[in-house]
């Protein structure tokens, strides 16, 4: 497989927040935790699924007769997607006169990603940036450590933005093409992660354990949700886990509603609408917590 | 005679102009006393005219020294004068008719009828209405700013940049020596006669202003009152010496231009450097008084409100001595930072030698909200110059961006932008078989066209575009050197003449075969418009047969009516700004059609350069507004792209993308092309060090000029609703910067489309 495809929901150059220097962030389909404050639903399905924005939809019914499944129909002048019928086939994505309809990736091979991504060689090379996989879970997409060691036989540096809730084989067949592992932190207490993210606090902590043991370059973040992880004393037992697992690069990511829409699109419940978004300065205590504990703590990226 | 409105203005104006201090009875008689003069010197040599016509003007425009000047010079204007420009007052033997309209009303309607006298005697006599007399062609060619156009003229001599190491080396006694030495050489003639009373004129405002700082100083502080007297002296001093400290260097340079009519001023760090330079190692000033000195300098261009001028430009390759200019130039970046005006358009040209701190005083500058520096690489631009201008390295280190971003050759060349061509609606009216599809006029001009029902293969249609194109390229140049040559026998525009090389030498006047390098610039308008429309047809009619041409050529021209979907597909084809091949590529291969169509029509026709320039004020939007709907999507009405840049919205690809994009272009083949990008500040400041590495890696990769506004998200969304909390919001528009809540609302909408990185 020197050519592997993968499901890519968008292709992000020029980015600043997701490893050092200017990078262009690759995001993939497919995820296996369930986060309710994740601002990329579309990206947890392991396949393509169908956004549907309300905003942009003037209800004409064009795209009714063109769906194979009959899971579109105009119902008191709003325009309705039976999730349990569609199949994601996009026939609706070019009739539509207002671009409502978009599938949310497309398969792309490691040459066709790597094409993109190269354009900007000069950037990294300036800024010593790279690739960054992100998602999703870079690391469930088949094929991913052949796109990796393409990437570093290119010259890149690589970055991989992951849940680490898998198995350490697949880590361990990366660690050669990974110059920086971003690792979420999500949450100090077994059974809180569990319930909220459906990620085993065991797996992903003996996870980061062996990647510190086998010299791997760990970045934790956490990002910071109002009534889950905001508290101090909960950030205390996140921060202290961090440090028990030899890890003092840090990152503190802000709570913010841009992943909203998203949901409407995808016909989904939102159930954050009521939280607040969170500032760089609503961080600043506890990131002096965590300077104070002896952790490198940056806010935002 | 083509049909024409002398009423209509004749420039963009953003900034508001300061009242005259003069009372409008005082203006009247003023005005009076110069068309009297005109009127008089009918017959005689132009020379002798304009210089009587001077007098009267000189030294009664001065104003009264404000309590915050430190060096001496401020001027009225008036609807009827002399001039070159038509951004303050107007061009050679001027009526600005529709200032005169609005002039009337501040009078006693008893007097109406001496105005109306006035304006009847200018109908025949203001020099653009002359031009526009010849230079108009009804439906086809129009006057600055008549948006029903493809294409509009006029008569201006825009962005003169003078010697001014000239006029410090030699000081107004010695440029009449010189002069006299010529005089005795060659033949005497009315151009040396005249330029020598223009030197006297000159001596005599010394005089006159010398007057005003005696009268400021009465019941002045000490302070002010030493202020005064080092500004007299200078007057007195600079009236036949030549400069030896900063004041009267700057105060020399400052007289000289006003009495010129220039609005740009150029290398000011290489002309005024040594003297800052020398005056603070010699003690006389300290670092305190050159900030004061450059701020009242900077406050002095920003009264004069000509909202896309004043050009300051520093740094860069070619300068005499690069560490005198480098001081002038790290005062000039703290005094650029501190002001926020929206003049002077502060520039800096740079290249790989150019020292560290002054770039990260750019970019503080800049990040600060500012707008300013605008940057310009000489590693990209020194060799494009010589190619484009046709000159060598050591002048076209001299090159200097004026207006909007225009290039003229500091003190040795014209390069005026007297045409502005709508590429946009010349590919409309080429698919719409001769006919403008915004008013259903035929603008073909007698150009064969194809009906697009018969036109087969993208091919077709693109050469019967160039055709068209070509066509229009031909008015351009017949009208450019029309221009020139009706300034050229209604006037010597003598002050300016004196300053630019080789009119001394020569004998001439700067249009009379005086001026070194005759060059001449055309404003290009919707570049991208047209490059992502032939883009968008090619695939989506040739290539995806979604539709016919003539069907698309029908739909486009109802704006889309009834076929939404067509014209998301037209928006959703590739887009230039997104590092595309096919959008790039389409791209530049229009602008080397236009580029090479313009300047192979000026070297045939004997100048030294005609070059396209990518560089629009707000006139981007004001032809949007008369210009329909284009097959990239673009609506009905709505703005073109702004200069160098994609169609707001259109570049998606983030900020790398975007500069690959720009960079596509051949600078050696225009005069000067704009790049705007705006960032959010928490990119810019935020990660600076990252900001400063892409934009090396953009010039480093051919990437010519840059311009940045910063701003954050949903600010200027909120400026548009809450105004008065965002006074101080600056943004560059294109070739200008300006406040963002004074700007028109479409021109605002164009601002809040372009997409905003970080």
């Amino acid at each position: 497989m020197d050519n592997p495809k993968f499901f890519v929901t968008s292709i992000e150059r020029g980015a600043y927040h997701d490893g050092p220097g200017l990078r262009t962030v690759v995001f993939f389909q497919g995820c296996p935790l369930h986060c309710a404050w994740c601002c990329n639903p579309e990206t947890q399905p392991f396949r393509p699924v169908l956004l549907h924005d309300g905003r942009r939809c003037v209800a004409c019914g064009n795209c009714v007769p063109h769906c194979p499944q009959q899971a579109l129909s105009l119902r008191e002048g709003r325009l309705h997607v039976d999730r349990s019928r569609c199949i994601s086939c996009g026939r609706c994505v070019p009739v539509c006169p207002g671009g409502a309809y978009s599938l949310s990736s497309e398969i792309m091979s490691s040459e066709e990603i790597l094409a993109v991504v190269m354009k900007d060689a000069d950037y990294y090379r300036a800024t010593g940036g790279g690739l960054t996989l992100s998602g999703g879970e870079p690391f469930c997409q088949q094929g991913v450590e052949v796109l990796l060691s393409q990437a570093k036989q290119a010259g890149l540096t690589t970055c991989v933005e992951t849940t680490a809730a898998l198995s350490y084989k697949v880590l361990e067949s990366v660690l050669p093409y990974v110059d920086f592992f971003y690792i979420d932190l999500k949450h100090s207490d077994r059974d809180v992660l569990l319930r909220e993210t459906g990620a085993d606090l065991d797996l992903v902590t003996s996870n980061i354990g062996k990647l510190m043991d086998d010299g791997a370059n760990v970045t934790l973040r956490t990002a910071v949700i109002p009534g889950y992880n905001d508290d101090l004393p909960t950030l205390r037992s996140i921060f202290h886990l961090a440090l028990a697992l030899g890890v003092t690069t840090y990152v503190l990511l802000p709570f913010h509603q841009l992943g909203r829409a998203k949901y409407a699109k995808l016909g989904q419940p939102y159930t954050l609408e009521h939280l607040k978004t969170l500032t760089p300065e609503d961080m600043s205590e506890a990131a002096a917590l965590g300077r104070r504990m002896g952790l490198d703590i940056r806010i935002g990226g | 005679m083509p049909k024409f409105s002398v009423e209509t203005p004749q420039n963009v104006a953003v900034s508001i102009k300061i009242p005259p201090e003069m009372s409008p009875m005082d203006q009247l008689e003023l005005m009076e006393r110069y068309t009297a003069t005109h009127r008089a010197y009918e017959g005689k040599s132009r020379e002798e005219r304009e210089i009587a016509c001077l007098r009267v003007l000189y030294p009664a425009l001065f104003r009264s020294i404000e309590p915050d000047d430190l060096f001496a010079g401020r001027l009225d204007f008036l609807p009827i004068g002399f001039g070159c420009v038509t951004s303050i007052g107007g061009v050679g033997h001027y009526c600005v008719f529709n200032k005169l309209t609005a002039f009337k009303d501040l009078l006693p309607p008893d007097e109406h009828e001496r105005v109306d006298a006035l304006y009847d005697y200018w109908l025949e006599h203001d020099l653009k209405t002359k031009y526009c007399r010849q230079a108009l062609k009804d439906d086809v060619v129009g006057m600055f700013i008549d948006c029903e156009y493809p294409l509009i003229v006029t008569a201006r001599l825009s962005g003169m940049m003078l010697n001014y190491h000239m006029l410090m080396e030699l000081g107004i006694d010695g440029l009449r020596k010189r002069i006299r030495e010529q005089q005795e050489k060659l033949e005497d003639n009315d151009f040396y006669r005249a330029s020598l009373a223009s030197l006297d004129l000159f001596s005599s405002c010394c005089d006159h202003l010398a007057d005003k700082t005696r009268t400021a100083m009465e019941g002045s502080t000490p302070k002010r009152r030493e202020e005064l007297l080092r500004m007299e002296a200078a007057l007195l001093h600079i009236r036949n010496d030549r400069p030896e400290t900063f004041v009267e260097a700057l105060q020399l340079f400052w007289l000289y231009a006003l009495l010129a009519g220039v609005i740009n001023y150029g290398r000011m760090d290489d002309v005024l450097g040594p003297f800052l330079a020398r005056d603070l190692r010699m003690g006389r000033l300290t670092e305190d008084e050159a900030f004061s000195l450059l701020q009242s300098l900077w406050t002095m261009i920003e009264n004069r409100r000509t909202t896309v001028n004043g050009r300051i430009i520093v740094g860069g390759r070619g300068r005499r001595d690069p560490e005198s200019a480098d001081i002038f130039t790290r005062i000039a970046m703290d005094v650029a930072h501190s002001c926020r005006y929206v003049e002077p358009q502060f520039t800096l040209r740079f290249d790989r030698e150019t020292p560290e701190d002054i770039i990260d005083a750019a970019l503080d500058a800049i990040g600060s909200g500012a707008t300013y520096p605008t940057l310009y690489n000489d590693d990209v631009h020194v060799p494009a110059v010589m190619r484009a201008m046709r000159v060598d390295e050591k002048t076209a280190e001299q090159y200097v961006p004026f207006g909007c971003g225009e290039f003229v050759i500091q003190g040795q060349s014209v390069g005026t932008p007297n045409i502005c061509i709508n590429l946009l609606k010349i590919l409309q009216i080429a698919l719409n078989n001769g006919v403008d599809p915004m008013d259903g006029i035929d603008k073909s001009d007698g150009v064969p066209l194809l009906p697009a029902e018969e036109i087969g293969s993208f091919d077709v249609l693109f050469s019967q575009y160039k055709r068209l194109l070509d066509h229009y390229f031909d008015l351009s140049i017949e009208s450019q050197l029309l221009s020139y040559e009706v300034m050229n026998q209604e006037v010597s525009f003598l002050f300016t003449s004196i300053l630019m090389d080789d009119c001394i030498e020569r004998g001439k006047a700067v249009l009379d075969g005086g001026i070194r390098y005759l060059g001449g610039t055309v404003e290009t308008y919707g570049n991208i418009n047209v490059s992502d429309s032939l883009t968008a047809i090619k695939k989506v009619v040739f290539e995806d047969q979604r539709v016919t041409l003539s069907a698309l050529r029908d739909a486009v021209n109802r704006d889309f009516d009834g076929n939404m979907l067509l014209r998301r597909h037209l928006w959703e084809a590739p887009k230039y700004g997104n590092d595309n091949d096919e959008a790039d590529t389409m791209a530049n291969e229009v602008f080397e059609f236009v580029a090479n169509g313009i300047r192979d029509r000026g070297i045939n026709a004997g100048m030294t350069y005609f070059l396209i320039v990518i560089s629009n004020n707000q006139l981007n939007t004001e032809w949007g507004r008369r210009t329909a709907a284009s097959y990239d999507g673009r609506r009905k009405g709505q703005f073109m792209n702004p200069a160098n840049n994609p169609q707001g919205g259109a570049n998606t690809s983030g900020p790398t993308a975007m500069l690959n994009s720009l960079t596509r272009f051949d600078a050696g083949l225009h005069g000067g092309s704009l790049q705007n990008i705006k960032f959010t500040p928490d990119f810019f400041n935020g990660h600076r060090d990252l900001v400063k590495k892409m934009f090396r890696v953009y010039f480093d990769r051919g990437g010519c000029q840059l311009m940045v506004t910063i701003v954050n998200r949903g600010e200027l969304e909120k400026a548009v609703k809450n105004p008065d909390a965002y006074r101080d919001l600056l943004v560059r528009v294109s070739g200008f910067s300006a406040v963002f809540v004074n700007l028109e609302t479409d021109i605002q909408e164009e601002l809040m489309s372009r997409v905003l990185y970080g």
